[in-house]
């Protein structure tokens, strides 16, 4: 048990991190990380929607639409739901707590088409521990807790890539580079050097 | 807002268009979800083509039953029949690393009825086995062995056998758990599904002794058995000869040709008492068997303490008196041979004077059962016999046999070359009865065989039994 | 060049969505590990793309213009939704490399790009064929970065084994950040020599000197999607 959680923060955080080594959620990656700041608080957002969309579409999946047979609908349910929890998120912070807003907001619409959030709703499926992360003992089988988990933990090694990446562009942002590397094609060699530093864990 | 109105606000017109399409779109996809249906059958066969490569079918699933799921070490999970012929078969071995297993998919060869060798061995899944990922495709392919190759062998760790090599210094136990899944999977192929008896060693420490190529010479006047034995392989000690000589089941003379170690100086350090065979002249079975210790199908030595024996030769030491534990476990198997001994599976036999008087059940000879037959044999010549009462299954078919068999009227008189002359000899196996001359309406062929196996059975081993048991019955000369 | 012409030369290599928009980042990423897993990709996102491209533009005057992004994803995750079941039925094979990514085609802003900004406001057949262009610019992409991981990372093409020699950087996530990001610069580089040619031609034509027309915009002019 303590074991499998434990195997489950490295995987999600750092050998498997959504970013650098599954590529989901490069959007915001190449699109917001040209600040550390926003870096973060763009992780933080998308965690907060990975561990609510985790929380609603496990449930619905698994005690809703199996037994009904209506797994197929899964990807318009998943994307529906996405945006509503997103939208209601919104909304929550606009009224509760209108600095928060202010600093994080603009970062939510942003969040419905990442498929980072997507991406760990359609991956908590698997019947199995093993199959989302590798070197969990096999025959360990998936539920609600270790499912919030891995999103809790997926999102944030989706903010530590973030704000890695965002350090290192305020610094290349304005250093002189060939005229075809800039921007795209040196943000994506950076990327490659950090990658490498990350498959490193896999080979823990 | 009135009613109407609202019919005819954009927000209406919205929300009309949007739930339009999201129920066009669902019942789209539910009839798309019919026609594309992927069923239970179809995923599975998926699964085990990925296993088994290309395209594979399913012809049959074996059943596996308490008796069959055991196999050595291991245990038989699937088992299924290609349609190409081969089995795929799912086995999980134990003994592996702090006592996990290991689960190996294995495609099992089959030709013509026949053991074809092992295809593919692909692992499945482990339990408690850390060093799992030690093992690629090159440790699997190692299974990978033709009948021939494989010809009586089984996976082992074993460096003598070196079937297999470890991956990893420290993943000995989990490629023996490997070892024996892979094991399981052949033993269960070949008796399960072959329906092949595993063939036991005939005599007491045949895996020694290269029994084929040996001279057995028995004596049954003298009461002797002169052997020249090629003695196999032993760990590290080469092949060599050893000339024994057994006179009423105790050694008389024990010599040896050929290199008994691997160079001069280990064969020097055997003692001398084993290599003139003076520690060992004299012993009968019994004594000789003192000297040597078996635990689970390991042999090893177990020496009084005045041999004098050093460690360095242990296996050279060994090989010498695994020959003479050979020759005289077996002293009265080959003095007093049994012949025609394959069909018949109870033998209870008593000897009073010149008469042997048996009671065999002769084994089951499909659609024939297991019949019950009381031979008597007098002077080397059959004297009565008794046929039981099940002899036919069904039983209308017992009146098809011929009533001089029933009854035994058929036999009487008949001597061991009669009965000989009946029976046609196929590889040293009795194979079907010659009939001719015999008056039989077709029907009951089996169950004629099965007597008449019974008494040649009977007739042909009159003389060795009655040598064998009379001094026994006049009190005894040793 | 015709208006057709035009089109597919948009999709294609001027405004290709992989290369110069940077659109569809996860999947190219994600699929581009070996040739035939781009390609299968690539196919797969040009199908979706030309049939919610093609109920898009003929729906497009039955949409109210506030529901039509919601309106939008529902009909791209039924075409997803669709491609799955056909490909889990006839390629499993595919299905199973193509993973996550296969239900995240949904989220590729390249698809909800195309359908805002080009089907939801043109005809039928030029939305088709936008559709087309741009799913086979893609494919392309993925195509030919899947070809140079695959020729550096496994030493095959195609599936082909060449020869035993393989560089493992190329296969894992490092290799495929750097691939993507040397791809860009050198579309980036050909397309501006391309440029400057056509330019210096058309100049002389028009009898313009040299060095007077304006530099072509080049990566200012990117633009920066975020999804």
């Amino acid at each position: 048990m303590f074991e499998t959680i434990l195997m489950i923060v490295i995987a999600a955080v750092f050998s498997q991190n959504f970013i650098l080594v599954k590529f989901l959620g490069i959007c915001p990656f190449l699109g917001v990380s040209k600040k550390t700041n926003s870096a973060l608080m763009m992780g933080i957002a998308v965690t907060a929607v990975m561990l609510l969309a985790t929380l609603v579409t496990y449930p619905l999946y698994t005690f809703v639409m199996v037994p009904l047979g209506i797994e197929y609908l899964e990807i318009i349910f998943f994307i529906f739901i996405i945006a509503a929890l997103v939208q209601m998120l919104e909304k929550f912070i606009q009224k509760f707590s209108p600095s928060l807003y202010q600093s994080m907001g603009i970062y939510l619409p942003l969040i419905t088409t990442n498929c980072a959030i997507l991406g760990v709703a359609e991956l908590v499926l698997k019947a199995e521990v093993a199959t989302v992360v590798p070197g969990v003992t096999a025959g360990i089988a998936m539920n609600l807790g270790y499912a919030l988990i891995y999103a809790l933990c997926a999102g944030l090694g989706f903010t530590l890539a973030m704000v890695l990446m965002g350090g290192v562009r305020e610094r290349i942002e304005n250093l002189p580079a060939a005229k075809c590397m800039k921007g795209f094609p040196i943000t994506m060699v950076v990327a490659s050097f950090m990658a490498m530093a990350f498959y490193v864990f896999t080979l823990i | 807002m009135t009613v109407k109105q609202f019919f005819k606000s954009t927000a209406f017109k919205s929300l009309a268009v949007l739930l339009s399409i999201v129920i066009i779109a669902g019942g789209l996809l539910a009839i798309c979800n019919d026609l594309l249906y992927v069923s239970e059958e179809e995923k599975f066969e998926r699964s085990l083509a990925k296993i088994y490569g290309g395209s594979a079918k399913v012809e049959e699933t074996i059943k596996l039953t308490n008796d069959n799921k055991k196999q050595g070490e291991g245990k038989i999970n699937y088992a299924y029949l290609m349609d190409d012929g081969n089995y795929l078969i799912q086995a999980t071995g134990e003994g592996g690393f702090s006592g996990g297993t290991a689960t190996v998919w294995v495609v099992v060869g089959c030709k013509d009825k026949k053991f074809d060798g092992v295809k593919k061995v692909v692992y499945e899944t482990n339990e408690g086995q850390t060093y799992i990922s030690k093992f690629g495709d090159a440790f699997y392919d190692q299974f990978v062995k033709s009948a021939s190759q494989l010809d009586g062998k089984t996976f082992s760790t074993d460096k003598s056998d070196k079937t297999v090599q470890v991956v990893n210094a420290g993943a000995s136990m989990t490629t023996t758990a490997m070892c024996n899944a892979v094991n399981a999977a052949v033993s269960f192929f070949k008796t399960a599904i072959l329906g092949e008896e595993v063939v036991a060693d005939i005599y007491a420490y045949q895996k020694f002794v290269d029994v084929e190529n040996s001279t057995i010479t028995p004596d049954i006047a003298t009461k002797t058995v002169t052997y020249s034995l090629a003695m196999k392989k032993n760990g590290i000690a080469p092949a060599y000869t050893a000339n024994v000589t057994v006179v009423d089941g105790v050694i008389t003379a024990f010599a040896y040709e050929g290199s008994i170690a691997t160079d001069d100086s280990f064969a020097g350090k055997v003692d001398a008492s084993l290599k003139d065979g003076s520690l060992l002249i004299g012993k009968n079975a019994d004594e000789i068997k003192a000297l040597i210790t078996e635990e689970g199908g390991n042999v090893s030595m177990k020496l009084p303490a005045d041999a004098n024996l050093t460690t360095d030769a242990t296996y050279s030491s060994m090989n010498l008196i695994l020959a003479a534990a050979f020759a005289t476990a077996n002293f009265d198997t080959f003095l007093y041979p049994v012949v025609y001994a394959d069909w018949i599976t109870e033998d209870a036999h008593t000897v009073e004077g010149t008469t042997v008087t048996y009671t065999l059940t002769v084994k089951k000879n499909a659609p024939a059962p297991a019949i019950n037959v009381t031979v008597v044999v007098t002077d080397g010549a059959v004297a009565s016999v008794t046929v039981g009462d099940k002899i036919a299954e069904p039983d209308s078919f017992a009146d098809s046999v011929a009533a001089g068999v029933k009854d035994g009227s058929f036999f009487v008189g008949k001597t061991a070359t009669d009965m000989a002359a009946m029976v046609k000899e196929d590889g040293g196996k009795l194979a079907a009865a010659d009939l001719t001359g015999l008056e039989l309406t077709t029907g009951a062929t089996r169950s004629t065989e099965s007597i008449i196996y019974a008494v040649a059975y009977a007739t042909c081993n009159y003389a060795t039994f009655l040598a064998k048991d009379a001094p026994a019955d006049n009190g005894g000369d040793q | 060049m015709n208006k057709y012409g035009k089109i597919t030369m948009d999709g294609l290599v001027t405004n290709n969505a992989t290369f110069k928009l940077v659109l569809g980042t996860c999947a190219t990423l994600g699929l581009s590990s070996s040739a035939m897993n781009g390609l299968g990709m690539g196919i797969s996102v040009t199908i979706v793309l030309l049939l919610s491209n093609v109920v898009i533009s003929l729906l497009r005057k039955v949409i109210p213009n506030t529901v039509r992004i919601p309106a939008f994803i529902v009909i791209i995750a039924t075409m997803v939704t669709l491609l799955r079941m056909v490909l889990y039925k006839f390629m499993p094979d595919l299905y199973d490399s193509m993973g996550v990514f296969l239900p995240l085609i949904v989220v590729n802003c390249m698809i909800l790009g195309r359908a805002e900004a080009f089907a939801s406001k043109q005809p039928v057949l030029d939305s088709a064929v936008d559709g087309v262009a741009t799913g086979l610019g893609f494919t392309v992409a993925l195509t030919i970065m899947g070809i140079i991981r695959e020729f550096f990372g496994s030493g095959s093409f195609f599936g082909m084994k060449l020869w035993d020699f393989t560089i493992g950087f190329f296969t894992n996530s490092a290799g495929a950040f750097f691939v993507y990001g040397i791809c860009i610069a050198l579309f980036i580089l050909i397309t501006d020599q391309v440029e400057k040619m056509l330019r210096a031609r058309r100049a002389k034509a028009l009898r313009i000197p040299d060095g007077l027309s304006p530099l072509p915009a080049t990566e200012e002019g990117t633009e920066k999607e975020e999804a």
